[in-house]
């Protein structure tokens, strides 16, 4: 039986009179691909940050890998893995130099093997020594999930990865995530627009409209759960509409 | 497992080797000083011709020659150590404002704060940081001072000259690190980097520049050419004491807006030693620092507030004010 | 032109809700109070010394307060201009252009039908808008202070070389905005475009001046201009040779004329005028240093 990677309970953040997230509870089980679905504004980062200890929230819970947000965030943060979206880095210093520093800071003694190990994994040796000023959005993209991985964690948080991307970076992503879910066995948490990709790399999928949760089911249970809908596309907005 | 603070201090030390910005610094610094000191050692020889010709004219009136003035390297440096007290602030505030708001405006404290650090962690190692950026820039500075003053001034430095200096530089640096770690304190606590420029440059402003001139304007014997005491033949200390008694009032709020500056409190130390003014050259360092600890206490107590207010901005703080 | 008064305008917009901006009129206005308050109280003290002093001894040197200007409370504003004024003018046109780059709204503007050259020069119209607006209220201040101090308001005459004064500071501070312009649209980094023009104000207010007079900086905190040492070779080619380039000198000197203050000799002000005119006329077309590959320039913090 799998155990469950990430549970929240009533989540809720409030800022000022607005909120951005209103009573929100889900479960991701380990070994998961979610994707967490929401029209721009309805709460993903909010919960995506708070998730990875960056945010309180207001009231509720969240736990993750055994870890409460609230009460164990270092343990969370040994944990988990975060590649914020619009990834930025230290533009002076060379990809080696900033994966290892963030290795470092992720408790990794001597980061040098893991991150050709890692650089191997992710098909993207050859630029150690280049400074990061010199980098396309794809290579940064590809270096932020190197440092996202670097310590082994168990549970990956990605904001809105294919962000900027062109068609061949998207296609790298996809199979870079696959296989860090079917090779290294991670739990993935993705927020995402492309519905596109979530049909092709999700396992499981949730809906944020306006801070709630609407929706919540397997991707294979939700397509055969709306026939009537040719695509994920379609079934997203049908969602949302009914809900509006 | 290594110490975060530590690994934040070695990426910030690379980043300033790094830097063109700090290579400016060291650089613009330098040579700032060593203009000082060419500035000093004319003004020194413009003295020397002018007592040769006053001797010329006393010899042709028959009056006994009087002793030609006398050449303490340490003196020339005085134009650098303001140099450091103004300019040197304003660098300081722009180097430890730039330490926070690169983070802020890239976005890396969100990779830095979703890793298992402590608190305090990267305080303490940027602070770690900009305290050793400073005793490197110091340093160089030292070094070049000493060179400088060999040939242009051609003479080097006794022991006890040296020591001084060496202490004149250790104020230096103290007060250079006051105005980082305030800088790099506003900056990591307000919402808006805009803010704490605008503080530190207020800040600045005020305790560098505005109250020090304040403090000169209210002084009585700043308002005649060659002194108000002077024109009226006063020369008694005792007799000037006695008459601005009257005045006790003003001579004492003058008195306190002057010590409530940081800039003074580091500059009145740093001439002593220098022997800037009479009444330190050639002192001993005895005689200097008991004169002078109340001063350099007060530097000491700033440089202690300026570290707590960026130590107080932890993690939690910086976070839950959305500043990540 | 229409573009340029579009950018001008976008400038005042800016600076009405930007911190900074405000804080600038705020410093402003505090300057002027401060300034008459203190000018008055130092002239009250030092008139009740000298009058003390000439009863306690009996000796009778002439008042050195004997019929100075009421403007002579002012005298200090002179140095606020040169340090706050032109540092503020950096920072405010530094932060102007690193606004823009920062938000990648420069390729919005450039990708338009305008020239570089109206964005540039919009810019600058309107920071300087900007600062006329807050040195006239910095005049208003001040000459309601001095009328508070003084106990009487200044004269027609009198408030005019008031005005002249704040003309003068507003031309002043033109080069130090065209300066602060150009560091925020060339430099990679946040930290250097606000660091370089302020090395190229201490260069201006101190080193330049300090070569030329062997003066130490804090005594080039004086309103009164430095006078060259007369005996040596060093500093006569020094004096010759700088001169005409220390336009903070030249400042001082007409601003202490118009100001009637009483240790400023008149003599050479419209010299001094003529080359502070040259030296803002150089760094309007040093603007042209701007160029489209410079703005469009990644910005690092």
């Amino acid at each position: 039986m799998t155990d469950i990677a990430i549970t929240t309970t009533d989540l809720t953040k409030h800022y000022g009179d607005v909120a951005a997230l209103d009573s929100v509870s889900l479960d991701v089980m380990e070994g998961e691909v979610f994707g967490l679905l929401g029209h721009n504004g309805a709460g993903k980062t909010t919960t995506v940050s708070i998730l990875t200890t960056l945010l309180e929230p207001t009231s509720g819970t969240a736990v993750v890998n055994g870890h409460d947000v609230a009460a164990d965030s270092a343990g969370v943060r040994r944990s988990i893995g975060y590649l914020p979206e619009n990834v930025q880095f230290y533009d002076g210093l060379t990809m080696f130099e900033n994966l290892s520093f963030f290795g470092r800071l992720s408790g990794i003694k001597k980061p040098a093997d893991r991150i050709h190990e890692v650089l191997e994994f992710l098909d993207f040796t050859g630029h150690e020594s280049q400074r990061m000023a010199t980098f396309s959005k794809g290579m940064r993209q590809r270096v932020g999930i190197a440092q996202a991985i670097l310590h082994d964690p168990a549970v990956l948080f990605l904001d809105e990865p294919t962000s900027g991307l062109d068609p061949t970076g998207v296609r790298m992503l996809r199979e870079t995530i696959t296989r860090l879910n079917t090779e290294l066995g991670m739990t993935i948490f993705m927020n995402t627009h492309l519905l596109a990709e979530v049909t092709k790399t999700c396992t499981s999928i949730g809906i944020l409209r306006e801070g709630r949760l609407i929706y919540r089911d397997s991707l294979e249970q939700t397509l055969l759960s709306f026939p009537a809908q040719d695509s994920l596309e379609e079934i997203y907005l049908h969602i949302g509409s009914v809900q509006a | 497992m290594p110490s975060a603070p530590m690994v934040i201090f070695r990426k910030e030390l690379k980043d300033a080797l790094r830097s063109r910005l700090f290579l400016f610094l060291v650089g613009g610094l330098c040579a700032i000083a060593v203009l000082s000191l060419v500035v000093a050692s004319a003004a020194f020889r413009a003295k020397v011709v002018d007592y040769q010709s006053y001797v010329q004219e006393l010899k042709q009136a028959g009056i006994a020659a009087v002793p030609p003035p006398q050449f303490f390297p340490l003196q020339m440096l005085r134009a650098t150590i303001e140099y450091l007290e103004i300019v040197g602030a304003i660098v300081a505030i722009v180097i430890g404002y730039g330490l926070a708001a690169k983070e802020k405006n890239r976005g890396t404290l969100r990779l830095i704060y979703s890793r298992p650090i402590s608190g305090s962690a990267v305080v303490r190692g940027k602070l770690l940081a900009l305290a050793v950026i400073w005793v490197a820039v110091i340093a160089v500075l030292g070094v070049v001072l000493v060179a400088s003053i060999r040939i242009v001034g051609g003479t080097g430095l006794t022991s006890l000259e040296l020591t001084k200096l060496v202490i004149t530089l250790a104020l230096s640096w103290v007060y250079l690190f006051i105005w980082s770690a305030l800088s790099f304190g506003l900056a990591s606590r307000t919402k808006q980097l805009s803010t704490a420029l605008i503080a530190g440059l207020v800040l600045w402003l005020g305790f560098v520049l505005i109250i020090p001139q304040i403090g000169d304007t209210m002084d009585p014997d700043n308002h005649v050419p060659g002194g108000l005491f002077k024109s009226f033949q006063i020369t008694s200390k005792a007799e000037e004491v006695a008459i601005m008694g009257h005045f006790s009032g003003f001579e004492t709020a003058r008195n306190l807006i002057e010590e409530t500056s940081i800039s003074k409190q580091f500059e009145r130390p740093s001439f002593a030693y220098l022997g800037a003014k009479d009444k330190y050259n050639q002192k001993s360092l005895g005689y200097i620092w008991h004169d002078m600890w109340p001063k350099i206490r007060w530097l000491l107590l700033g440089a202690g507030l300026a570290t707590a207010l960026a130590l107080a901005q932890t993690r939690k703080r910086i976070l839950g004010r959305g500043l990540a | 032109m229409s573009n340029v008064f579009l950018v001008a305008r976008q400038e005042i917009r800016f600076a009405l809700r930007e911190r900074l901006a405000v804080a600038l009129l705020v410093i402003f206005l505090g300057m002027a109070v401060v300034s008459s308050a203190i000018g008055w109280a130092s002239h009250h003290t030092v008139t009740r010394v000298y009058d003390l002093t000439v009863a306690q001894t009996g000796r009778a040197i002439p008042n050195p307060f004997a019929d100075t200007s009421p403007l002579e409370v002012v005298k200090n504003t002179i140095i606020y201009v040169v340090l706050i004024g032109a540092l503020l003018a950096i920072v405010v046109g530094a932060r102007s252009f690193i606004r823009d780059r920062r938000s990648g709204v420069t390729e919005l503007i450039l990708s338009r039908p305008t020239s570089l050259r109206s964005y540039v020069i919009g810019k600058l119209i309107g920071v300087q808008a900007w600062l006329g607006l807050v040195l006239a209220a910095a005049a208003a201040a001040t000459w309601i202070a001095v009328w508070l101090v003084e106990s009487a308001p200044l004269s027609g005459g009198q408030s005019l070389r008031l005005l002249g004064f704040f003309v003068l500071a507003w031309v002043f501070l033109l080069p130090f905005v065209a300066i602060g312009l150009i560091a925020g649209a060339r430099s990679g980094s946040e930290s250097t475009a606000l660091l370089a023009p302020v090395l190229v104000w201490v260069a201006f207010v101190f080193v330049l001046p300090q070569l030329g007079t062997a003066q130490n900086p804090t005594s080039l905190l004086n309103p009164v201009p430095s006078a060259a040492p007369t005996g040596d070779l060093f500093f006569k080619i020094n004096h010759a040779v700088l001169q005409p380039i220390s336009f903070t000198e030249h400042f001082k000197h007409v601003a202490g004329v118009l100001l009637q203050l009483r240790d400023i000799d008149p003599a050479g002000a419209g010299r001094d005028l003529a080359f502070l005119l040259v030296m803002v006329a150089v760094s309007v077309a040093a603007l042209a240093l701007i160029t489209r590959t410079a703005v469009r320039r990644p910005l690092y913090a």
